[in-house]
């Protein structure tokens, strides 16, 4: 039977098409970085899928900013690792 | 009187005769004698309707001359509150039956038929019990007349004894889409023979002798659907010479016409069938799943849907479960409805966006792991089905102990058994004490073949009854009921990671039913036991632990390494067996050489005594890919084994750019071979234009043009695909591959030889290599 | 020529467009209609894009939920279900959008005079519907569709058909 609403991946594909023109105007070293704030939210499909909100892309943009987040933390633990290492 | 006579035998097949009623026939117990019974079956359906117009259809049947008994009857239907009011029409035979209902609902289409489309085998089994090869008790007149019929098997035993079948086994010596065959190769009672096609008479008597003196049960054809059956038809009519193809004396064969449908944005192309009467016909390139289960699963769908063994051969896995609920229902004294009627409940928009969704597919934690158990709930849509009594009819009924769906609207009766849990739980039941049995069986077993078969057999049932459950033109199916099922789905799996998590596990990878899951310290079945016994316990559904693996990979997107993909992964069980998925060695249109090195790779890899001990494997792959690389410069490999094999997605017509699949097939579509969509064409790759030489033209090929360089590539490919969660770059493999270079050091290494351009492996390996044996991807 | 309105009186009207115009178009409307009340959508074509139609009721900085409790959704996959959609009798005053009414008559499964005949009741249990309540028939036909489609606009009480305003191929740079 045929699915009457896009599936996560078709939606989060069409959502990333958008932004085309957007990704074909920045610097190369900038279109890297904007693919992979997408790779990050691709991550967490399954998760938007699940909470099935009514505008997807808010959700694929809270999935860029945790990917963002953890990765500020694994910082955070390395400096203080570091520091740690440095001062002893 | 007739006296009566008294037989123990299996059925072997069943058909519909105009003046007989029914057919069957019985292989005795002791194996050797068959016997060719018959019984009157009258026939009934029902029509439901406007009185004024059942009235003007009574008046119309009454003014038809063949014999027929009109009654008015209360019949329930599933999707109606009360009993419907029907007109019952009986008629003497199954074939009056359906000549009567064709004609009917062309005069009287607005009308609502009910039990009208039944096939006899169904009807019989609703009325006696009675399926393919069950072993029965007969009492039958001289004239053959069966009296009484008792059936002393149930499909749901799983130990069924094996039903002493004489097969002949008949196989053209080539495939005849590709080339004429030259020879007809018989294998029969151990002996093998072999008939020229060149001789057409002497096959054809040489062959009526074997079918004379042996009387086989079956005849077990490659490529006798779509050819063998119509080329001795052939030559039958030229030399006037009959082959008792069947059983029945003065039927021919039964015929059923190609066709192609898509299915799940595929193509699947459904072959021509050519069934038989008295004798089967299996058609094994036209049996579905045949190459998974073999003839013993044929004989357990059979068995389990009481379809002709000859259909249950040749239907999909939907037919199959769509013929157990009309069983179910004819045996409850339901009305089956011709057509589909009922339609989705309106829903609010916001409704629609909660309900129409699919299984949870997770991204995998990327990288290689050790020590991973792999959880899956047994059958999970199908226990959902059952555990929660979800079926067409129960669905959006409330009552006293009515369930509450989760994130939908949705109310699920509980009070009343649904028909689709019913039909399922013995074929669950049979798939798990199968399971059990098999978890503890030695493969040497005489039983274990035939129980992994009948196991694979349930195993796709089970997959598609779900699937069916949603399905447009299904007559027990509704589409909020396979929304609940993925809703609950869901929510199970949630739950099961929830359970996970707190019992201190990591969860790596969740997809739809199965989850993969890694604990400091676990590493033995009993580690795992009480996760389980607590997931069984918050979602009440069967779960088991497929296995334990020493280590396991899972593999990015190709075109973007940073995305991970869910179901491309190799691991390695502690018992020493593979689960591989979406990998070159599992894809249909890799060449048969380079699954061969990708699979010896595989092998060199599981010498390693632990994940820690990957990377000592990594001279010997070396070693490994320059031989088999320099094989292939020197035109070493047999051109078979490089064969490339894919479908046609499209007619030709509708390429704008040419694949090199469709390439191949406008070579073989130049020679008057045409292949349509759904069906492969074999090529290699070859260098300059075209690009592609199919397999199957008239000629072979020069082995000189074979492009070497694009299978080398390929090579390179699959072996990446090994050797990156080891922590190789795909530079590095290039550099290994084609710069003739030597292993000579460990990852990381720089060789004297090679400047600083010089692809190397990445830091990320070496450190990997100095890790702990056990390894965690970047996360 | 004259651009497309809202049906918002008892009567059955037709747009007839591609696909594309039409997608936008019946979205636009739904958006509409569901920010002053209920919506009944009927869809034959799996054309409901919930998720679009969402941007577009943000766009329009509608309530975003309430805006989708409004509007009723069901769905057919087959001719007989389209058949029996219709055939349950509309609430009345309540607009109804069908979409992509004959995607399910195009069904091999059915024979032609069968169809037919269905497309008869269909038609039949439209104009009695639109005896109540704006109905709005949206289309995109194909090639074989034509004996269908002649009957629906025989019946329809306006028909509207898409005009492109622009050349059919783009221009391009000398």
């Amino acid at each position: 039977m045929g699915r009457t609403v896009a599936s996560i991946t078709q939606t989060f594909l069409k959502e990333r098409a958008a932004f085309a023109r957007f990704r074909r105007a920045l610097r190369s070293s900038d279109q890297q970085v904007l693919d992979d704030l997408f790779a990050s939210a691709q991550k967490h499909l399954a998760a938007a899928s699940y909470a099935s909100h009514a505008l997807p892309f808010e959700t694929f943009l809270l999935a860029m900013l945790l990917e963002e987040h953890k990765e500020v933390v694994r910082l955070r633990q390395e400096i203080t690792e570091l520091r740690h290492a440095l001062h002893q | 009187m007739p006296s009566i006579n008294e037989l123990y035998g299996w059925l072997l097949d069943i058909y519909p005769d105009p003046v007989e009623g029914v057919i069957l026939w019985f292989l005795d117990e002791d194996g050797i004698q068959r016997h060719r019974l018959h019984q009157p079956f009258p026939t009934s359906f029902y029509v439901h309707g406007p009185s004024s117009n059942l009235r003007s259809l009574w008046r119309y049947l009454k003014s038809l001359p063949e014999p027929l008994q009109l009654s008015r009857a209360e019949k329930q239907d599933l999707f109606v509150e009360k009993p419907l009011s029907v007109l019952k029409i009986m008629t003497e035979t199954p074939p009056a039956q359906e000549r009567l209902f064709n004609q009917l609902k062309r005069s009287f289409p607005g009308l609502v038929y009910y039990n009208a489309d039944i096939s006899v085998d169904l009807r019989y089994a609703a009325q006696t019990g009675v399926f393919p090869l069950a072993r029965c008790r007969v009492l039958a007149t001289d004239e053959g007349e069966i009296k009484t019929l008792e059936t002393l098997d149930s499909p749901w035993a799983i130990d069924s004894p094996q039903v002493p079948l004489l097969v002949m086994a008949l196989s053209p010596d080539s495939n005849p889409d590709h080339r004429e065959p030259i020879s007809l190769k018989v294998h029969l009672q151990g002996r093998h023979y072999t008939f020229p096609f060149r001789d057409e008479r002497g096959l054809l008597i040489k062959l009526q002798a074997l079918l004379r003196r042996y009387d086989p049960d079956l005849l077990l054809t490659v490529w006798g659907d779509n050819w063998l059956i119509d080329k001795l038809h052939q030559l039958m009519e030229k030399h006037h010479i009959t082959l008792s193809l069947n059983r029945e004396k003065g039927l021919g064969v039964e015929r059923r016409e190609e066709r192609f449908y898509h299915s799940y944005g595929g193509v699947i192309y459904r072959g021509p069938q050519a069934r038989l009467f008295g004798r089967i016909h299996i058609s094994t390139e036209n049996t579905v799943m045949y190459h998974d289960y073999g003839l013993e699963g044929v004989y357990e769908m059979a068995r389990v849907t009481s379809l002709r063994i000859q259909t249950a051969a040749r239907v999909s896995p939907g037919t199959g479960i769509s013929s157990m609920q009309i069983l179910t229902a004819l045996r409850q004294d339901l009305l089956v409805p011709w057509h589909k009627q009922q339609v989705e409940w309106s829903k609010s928009a916001y409704n629609l966006l909660q309900s129409d969704r699919g299984g949870l597919v997770f991204q995998p934690t990327v990288g290689l792991h050790a020590n991973v158990a792999e959880i899956d709930f047994i059958s999970m849509y199908p226990s959902i089905m059952e555990h929660f009594n979800i079926s067409p009819e129960t669905v959006g009924k409330s009552s006293k102990n009515s369930t509450f769906v989760p994130e939908l609207e949705l109310n699920i009766d509980q009070d009343q058994r649904g028909l689709v849990p019913d039909t399922l739980q013995p074929l669950l039941e049979k798939r798990i004490r199968l399971k059990q049995e098999l978890a503890g069986m030695d493969p040497r077993d005489a039983r274990w073949h035939p129980f992994q078969a009948r196991s694979s057999a349930h195993k796709w049932l089970l997959v598609t009854c779900f699937g069916y459950l949603g399905y447009k033109n299904a007559r027990f199916g509704r589409i909020e009921a396979h929304e609940a099922v993925t809703a609950y789905g869901r929510e199970a799996l949630l739950q099961a990671k929830e359970a996970a998590e707190e019992l201190g596990f990591r969860v790596l990878h969740m997809y739809v039913d199965g989850l993969w899951v890694q604990k400091e310290g676990a590493s033995q079945i009993a580690d795992f036991q009480p996760l389980l016994e607590e997931i069984l316990d918050r979602t009440g559904l069967p779960i088991s632990l497929d296995g334990i693996y020493r280590w396991i990979a899972f593999l990015s997107s190709r075109p973007d390494p940073r995305v991970p993909v869910a179901n491309r992964y190799f691991g390695l069980f502690k018992n020493g067996t593979w689960k591989v998925r979406g990998i070159e060695v599992r894809r249909d249109d890799t060449s048969k050489w380079v699954k061969k090195v990708q699979r010896e790779m595989l092998d060199l890899l599981a010498k390693a005594p632990d994940a820690g001990q990957l990377v000592d494997q990594l001279p010997r792959i070396h070693a490994l890919l320059q031989t088999r690389l320099s094989a292939l410069r020197q035109r070493k490999i047999p051109l078979e084994e490089l064969l490339i094999s894919q479908k046609i997605s499209r007619s030709l017509e509708e390429f704008k750019v040419p694949s090199p699949a469709a390439k191949a097939a406008a070579q073989l579509a130049a020679i008057d071979k045409n292949l349509i969509p759904g069906q492969r064409v074999r090529f290699l790759y070859t260098r300059g234009k075209p690009g592609v030489f199919a397999w199957d033209l008239e000629e072979r090929p020069d082995p000189k043009i074979v492009d070497i360089d694009r299978y080398a590539e390929l090579l390179c490919r699959a072996a990446y695909t090994i050797l990156q969660p080891l922590g190789v770059e795909e530079r590095t493999l290039r550099w290994w591959m084609f710069t003739n270079a030597g292993y000579g050091a460990p990852p990381g290494f720089l060789p004297d030889s090679c400047s600083q351009e010089t692809p190397l492996l990445g830091d990320y390996s070496w450190t990997m290599h100095h890790l702990d044996p056990v390894f965690f991807s970047a996360h | 020529m004259e651009l497309i309105t809202l049906p918002h009186t008892p009567s059955l009207q037709l747009l007839i467009a591609p696909s594309d115009f039409q997608r936008k178009a019946s979205l636009q409307f739904i958006a509409e209609l569901a920010q002053t009340g209920p919506v009944r959508v009927l869809d034959g074509g799996n054309r409901f894009d919930v998720l679009a139609l969402n941007r577009e009721l943000r766009r329009r900085e509608l309530l975003l939920y309430t805006a989708l409790e409004h509007i009723q959704v069901a769905r057919a996959f087959t001719c007989y279900q389209m058949t029996t959609l219709l055939e349950e009798p509309a609430p009345q005053g309540i607009p109804t959008l069908v979409l992509n009414l004959l995607a399910t008559f195009q069904d091999e499964n059915a024979s032609l005079p069968e169809r037919l005949r269905l497309l008869g009741i269909c038609l039949h249990s439209l104009i009695k519907n639109a005896r109540h309540a704006p109905v709005l028939v949206v289309l995109h036909p194909q090639s074989d569709e034509e004996p269908f489609l002649v009957r629906i606009r025989e019946n329809a009480d306006r028909v509207w058909v898409f005009e492109s305003l622009y050349p059919a191929t783009q221009l391009t740079l000398l």
